[in-house]
């Protein structure tokens, strides 16, 4: 069940209903109950899966909380607690690993025996990667971390606890929640606020706007594009790049918005995971604005324990190509996502040298006067950043190696006629879907660039007079339904983070 | 003067308690009806309603007279059967509630919303097979919804209606169901088709349900009753069919099966006599299934299953129904209101009479009618393509011959512009091909084998 679908507008309301209706006590069971039925709806096979991990992390958790409590030998008890938290790691990872790189690993292993002429291994079944494993893996292991920390005691309600790894607005695709926040609400009695049904209306309208009329509409000419690589070439595949950069933070943030909408329709607030990315003015502020709860998984549970920046610089350069290594690997099993996240490690390698070259140089010369955050600066900086960004992106859309330099090698060969012959339009979206497209993608940036500045725009909508609200957000409904994608003409897609 | 200011007083009291609440209901009532006036005007400027559903429903929610006999189906229905016919045949009142391939499960929900008007006596449903067989027979495609929708679009609003777009397609499509306007989404910017939408609908024939069509003689009007009158004659030129199916051994799909059972069932258990019927189509269609039994022997299994009669108009012999003339037909499928009137006495004529009465006015087979039949051709069908001579981009015939074993044929294929080329001269092979972008026309000459100076000639466009 997807959220853009007709099953996910009557599964929802029917939870809420009953969620309210129930005692407090009760409600918990009710969600858990819905998010494994929300989750079964795709393969009622892989919610073993999701039970299996529950179950692991769970145990393992109560087994640290006890170790930790026990009278002994301290150095002893360490011992095994850290051996349960490894011992559980391994499993987690290892079925995450089973599922989602078994065939990258047998591939590149047979690549390496085919070399040193040592037979080839088989591997013939075909396995699909169970939805949302990589999210849900992440948060039981982030709840076990803390546990081991000793920064959170281990939940002793099984059921509770399954719902705090289920919960099925955030189950799929994240945000990768922190048990210190979800975790903490599940226990929280929530009464029936009408601010809650409100903000969460508007919200997941506008992630529905950001899903079905900019990300489907631009992936059409995007999937025109890579689809068929050696018919397109200089500004068209520029073109298609742009759009895949905005289909994809429209597709994840919409997803995410909606997860948040649905959650504060139930009383729970999830973390925001986008801050305006694409206003960022270095790729280090992009990634402290893109995905957020994955990057601070990554800082909290990675970066951190690697050393982060207390060793050294050079130590930190490595850590921060590290991170983005497994960040890459964490989003597809494939070389060209590993690029792409070493990419994002690199430019902001690039970013600390030139900080430090920069400062240098003003310490050697003195400050040439020049304003550095003046307007322009801003705008080139966000020009640059966002050029960079996309052009990483590009591995990412390709998944393969050699798509990616074929894409890039076509999009060198630029023709300047493109721009202007109205050949966009030949990409499966005609031309005035395009223009509906542009106008979505501009108020997007309105929007974005007043959250940047920290305007939240949901909550100056719902300060408005009534008369204003009721046009608006009955507007937006019609926008949905008129431009968005879905319906006969179009196959209703999923999510990308999906597959991740 | 106390009373007002106690009313103050209370109305005060009142707000300040529940003032919030009573806002935001208010807020949530404006927002259904903004919704719904959305909805209304996007519908009225996008949705171009299928006229039939409009006029057939506006017609069955004005009928005052209790619907005695009502007739479920496809444009067979309404096409084939006269219900002013069978009001003086039967002395009843009979209406025709079909529509444009209407599949079982929409006859089901229909029969259910007359059912709930009406003391319906009898139940006629009509067994069109392409509604019921093939691809047509899988009724959740999403192919199939267009259909559904001219119909459902104009039903009022009830819990049969709800239950009836939940279960004509799959959840996908629900928006389009709920509301019609996001199915003509394709011309969001065709402001030359909004403009014409808009004109339709403020004719005062669209207003008063009224549509009629006058063309070189052909005349089509929508009459009451749900009886699509229609006097334009299947030209000799348009005798080809293009549907590729060809009926295997029990035929019927899953889908067809269990809601023609339903249909059976409520009628039984409601207490609503019921008869299947298939009306007459063109020999030629008949023939390109190559084995029509198999579907009468499906459908005759289902009738005895239940007890009930099933009449294939089409195993009806000639000096009983002598249909079999382009002049009875408007196209390949449906009859011309020559053809109802012809056809509507003897259907009455069958459902008046015994199932013992009946036996000598039918064949008890498809085969053995065309074999008792004398040798004659009645167009071309479309086959797949088994790979002739004129290369993979090609589409095949077979001509359609009732005794084919004892035919031989000419073909001559003529393009616009160019010489006429023989295909073959005499041959038994029914079979010949054409480039698929060639477009001409071609001769048919046919006779029996033997005797060579008695010949049929068929010219059809292709």
């Amino acid at each position: 069940m997807i959220f853009n679908s007709v099953e996910f507008i009557i599964f929802f309301p029917i939870v809420v209903f009953v969620y309210y209706i129930l005692p407090h006590k009760a409600r918990y069971m009710w969600l858990l109950a819905a998010s494994y039925y929300f989750y079964m709806n795709w393969n009622p096979l892989y919610v073993l899966l999701l039970f299996s991990c529950t179950f692991v992390t769970y145990v393992s958790g109560l087994i640290l909380d006890k170790l930790k409590d026990t009278k002994g030998s301290e150095k002893n008890c360490e011992l095994k607690r850290k051996l349960c938290l490894v011992g559980c790691l391994f499993v987690c990872l290892g079925i995450l690993g089973f599922f989602k790189y078994r065939d990258f690993a047998v591939i590149n292993i047979n690549r390496v025996l085919g070399i040193l002429h040592l037979g080839q291994l088989t591997w013939e079944h075909s396995i699909v990667l169970p939805v949302g494993i990589s999210f849900y893996t992440l948060q039981a292991l982030g709840y076990l971390i803390d546990v081991y920390r000793g920064d959170i005691y281990a939940e002793k309600n099984f059921f509770r606890y399954a719902l705090f790894i289920s919960f099925f607005p955030q189950l799929v695709a994240g945000p990768i929640e922190r048990s210190k926040n979800l975790l903490v609400q599940l226990y929280t009695p929530k009464k029936f606020d009408y601010e809650n049904f409100r903000r969460g209306f508007v919200l997941m309208l506008w992630g529905f706007f950001l899903k079905v009329v900019i990300a489907d509409r631009a992936a059409i000419i995007v999937n025109t594009v890579y689809g068929n690589p050696d018919e397109y070439k200089g500004f068209l595949v520029v073109a298609a790049t742009f759009f895949f950069a905005i289909q994809i933070y429209c597709d994840f943030y919409g997803y995410s918005v909606i997860a948040r909408g649905a959650a504060r329709f139930l009383g729970i607030e999830l973390m925001d995971n986008f801050n305006a990315p694409y206003f960022s003015q270095s790729v280090k502020e992009f990634w402290r604005r893109w995905h957020i709860s994955l990057s601070g998984w990554f800082r909290d549970y990675l970066y951190i324990p690697l050393g982060g920046n207390r060793k050294g610089a050079l130590r930190k350069q490595e850590n921060l190509l590290a991170v983005f290594a497994v960040s890459g690997l964490w989003h597809g099993a494939s070389v060209a996502f590993i690029v792409w996240g070493l990419l994002n490690g690199i430019y902001q390698i690039f970013e600390d040298c030139f900080k430090r070259i920069k400062e240098m140089v003003k310490k050697l010369f003195g400050d040439a006067g020049e304003s550095a955050n003046c307007f322009s600066r801003r705008v080139l900086r966000r020009v640059v950043t966002f050029g960079l960004v996309c052009f990483a992106w590009i591995f990412f859309r390709a998944g393969q190696m050699s798509d990616a330099l074929d894409i890039i090698g076509k999009m060198l060969q630029f023709d300047w006629i493109a721009m202007f012959d109205g050949s966009i339009y030949g990409l499966g979206v005609s031309r005035e879907y395009f223009k509906v497209l542009v106008v979505a993608i501009l108020a997007l940036g309105y929007v974005d660039y007043h959250k940047y500045k920290g305007t939240d725009m949901a909550k100056v909508l719902l300060s408005q007079e009534w008369w204003f609200r009721l046009l608006a957000e009955a507007g937006l409904i019609f926008v949905i339904m008129l431009f968005g994608c879905y319906g006969t003409e179009y196959d209703t897609s999923e999510f990308i983070y999906f597959q991740f | 003067m106390i009373r007002v200011s106690s009313f103050i007083f209370s109305f005060r009291r009142f707000y300040s308690k529940y003032g919030k609440n009573v806002k935001r209901i208010v807020f949530l009532l404006l927002f259904a009806f903004v919704f719904r006036a959305g909805v209304t005007f996007f519908n009225y400027i996008y949705a171009g309603y299928d006229e039939w559903g409009r006029i057939l429903w506006h017609n069955y929610y004005n009928e005052e007279e209790n619907i005695d006999y009502l007739y479920l189906g496809s444009s067979h229905v309404y096409c084939d059967i006269n219900p002013f016919k069978l009001d003086k045949l039967n002395g009843e009142n009979n209406f025709n509630l079909s529509s444009g391939s209407q599949k079982f499960n929409g006859s089901y929900h229909l029969l259910k919303e007359a059912d709930k008007r009406h003391d319906i006596k009898h139940v006629y449903l009509e067994m069109y097979y392409v509604q019921s067989t093939g691809s047509g027979g899988i009724y959740y495609d999403s192919g199939n919804v267009g259909a559904n929708q001219n119909t459902i679009n104009f039903m009022k609003i009830s819990g049969n209606k709800l239950h009836y777009m939940l279960t004509m397609s799959e959840p996908s499509l629900y928006g389009e169901t709920l509301f019609p306007f996001i199915k003509y989404r394709s011309q969001l910017f065709n402001y030359i088709y909004i403009k014409d939408t808009i004109d339709k609908k403020e004719t005062d024939d669209y207003k008063n349900y009224i549509y009629s069509t006058k063309n070189d003689g052909d005349i089509l009007y929508y009459a009451d009753k749900g009886f699509y009158y229609r006097t334009r004659q299947l030209a000799q030129k348009e005798l080809r069919w293009t549907d590729e199916y060809r009926m295997e051994k029990n035929p019927m799909t899953d889908d067809a099966e269990k809601y023609l059972k339903k249909i059976i069932k409520y009628c039984q258990n409601n207490g609503i006599g019921i008869t299947l019927f298939s009306s007459p189509i063109y020999e030629l269609q008949v023939l390109s299934t190559e084995n029509y039994d198999n579907y009468v022997s499906q459908l005759r299994q289902i009738a005895e299953e239940y007890g009930i009669d099933y009449y294939d108009f089409n195993l009806c012999r000639e000096n009983y129904l002598p249909i079999q003339k382009t002049e009875n037909f408007m196209d390949i499928g449906h009859l011309n209101v020559n053809g109802a009137d012809i056809y509507t006495d003897m259907f009455w004529k069958v459902m008046s009479g015994t199932p013992e009465e009946n036996e000598k006015y039918f064949y008890p087979t498809y085969a053995e009618k065309l074999l008792s039949s004398k040798p004659q051709i009645y167009g071309i069908y479309q086959v797949d393509f088994d790979g002739t001579d004129v290369g993979i981009d090609a589409t095949a015939y077979k001509v359609a011959a009732n005794r084919p074993q004892d035919m031989e044929y000419r073909i001559l294929l003529t393009v616009e512009d160019e010489d006429t080329r023989m295909y073959q001269d005499f041959s038994s092979n029914p079979y010949f091909s054409v480039p698929s972008s060639e477009h001409g026309i071609c001769t048919i000459v046919a006779r029996v084998k033997g005797q060579e100076e008695k010949v049929q000639t068929l010219e059809i466009n292709y």
